[in-house]
């Protein structure tokens, strides 16, 4: 048996215990999972927050949602983690003073807006 | 490959069905197209955005380059390149382990998350498995994002205290002539594991052996 064989009789083996973990699996399996990584990514590279202070609260909001009594798809997985990592992501943003309640609460509003407005401009055009 | 998004299109999102539970129902199915708490973290994360953007905080083209960087260009693949240049250079690889973040950068690898990477050779006396027990820490230059496995409370809860039990799970048995160490990354230290070279391999050129190496096989839960 080649290397290659071993390495396939592996990889079965364990997808049969641990559900749907092959390579191609997708990194971000919403585009909203993309923009919030990307965006604590850059404000790490551009040194507006330190990595350390975001990643404190992403362990302290896992630890708050995630039970390891439970077992998981690997999609819950993914859904849970980001979910945990954009309640970090608003929480590292509010108290850097980047952003502030309210005003995410006026821009989703005026998201919202514009969003029905482009949809019944398709609509009628 | 073909599963992965964009990332650009959030009218997309609103509309984004799903029938898995999450955590605030497990167990529960989804039939509605709307999933309203979907629709609100795609509102959510554009608004922040948005706000962050019209601040002058980040450069919006710089998001795109991030997303497209993590989708297309890093991966598994570059780690592999990195272990098979140690497997067929005996001087990179004494770099490799006393310095793994200096001999990787070298290689064009680096970022956020890769900023101290240290390398842990298996042999066989020593097989090592990673894991972070916190939350998901992970040499992202090198290896991409971590499987979602990687993040499961189960296996970051469970390899630590009974590995040989985690691992024999995943397809590898570890015999007890052979130490097993349990490295924990954090936000300071993330570990790339060197599995061992297959036997027979020795007129493989570096390239033909990259191939061989795999995510799991750095992350220290499958042999090559």
């Amino acid at each position: 048996m080649n290397p290659f064989e071993q390495h396939r009789e592996a990889l079965d083996l364990a997808q049969a215990t641990l559900p749907d973990r092959s390579d191609s699996e997708p990194l971000f399996r919403t585009p909203w999972h993309a923009r919030i990584f990307a965006l604590i990514v850059a404000l790490v590279k551009n040194e507006e927050i330190p990595w350390k202070s975001f990643q404190e609260k992403l362990v302290s909001t896992l630890k708050q949602h995630q039970s390891a009594d439970v077992q998981l798809t690997a999609e819950e997985i993914d859904l849970q983690y980001f979910e945990c990592w954009l309640l970090a992501a608003e929480e590292t943003l509010l108290e850097a003073g980047f952003v502030e309640t309210s005003q995410v609460a006026r821009q989703i509003e005026a998201i919202r807006t514009s969003v029905v407005q482009t949809r019944a401009d398709q609509l009628t055009s | 490959m073909a599963k992965k998004t964009s990332g650009s299109d959030d009218g997309r999102a609103q509309g984004h069905h799903h029938d898995q539970g999450h955590h605030h129902d497990q167990g529960h199915h989804h039939d509605h197209k709307h999933d309203p708490l979907e629709e609100g973290a795609a509102l959510r994360v554009r608004a922040l955005e948005e706000i962050v953007v019209a601040k002058g905080l980040v450069d919006p083209e710089a998001l795109d380059s991030i997303v497209e960087y993590y989708e297309r260009e890093t991966g598994p693949r570059n780690g592999a390149t990195v272990v098979a240049r140690a497997w067929t250079d005996p001087e990179f690889k004494d770099w490799l382990l006393n310095d793994g973040t200096a001999a990787i950068r070298s290689m064009g690898f680096g970022g956020v998350q890769g900023e101290h990477i240290r390398v842990l050779e298996n042999t066989d006396e020593v097989h090592n498995v990673v894991v972070c027990t916190l939350c998901s820490c992970y040499p992202w230059p090198v290896l991409g994002l971590a499987p979602a496995w990687y993040k499961s409370p189960a296996y970051r809860s469970r390899v630590v205290r009974e590995p040989r039990a985690v691992l024999k799970e995943f397809g590898l048995e570890i015999p007890r002539t052979v130490q097993l160490r349990v490295w924990d990354s954090t936000a300071e230290v993330r570990y790339l594991i060197m599995p061992k070279r297959p036997a027979g391999t020795e007129k493989m050129s570096a390239e033909e052996l990259a191939q061989m190496v795999t995510r799991d096989g750095m992350i220290g839960t499958a042999a090559l």
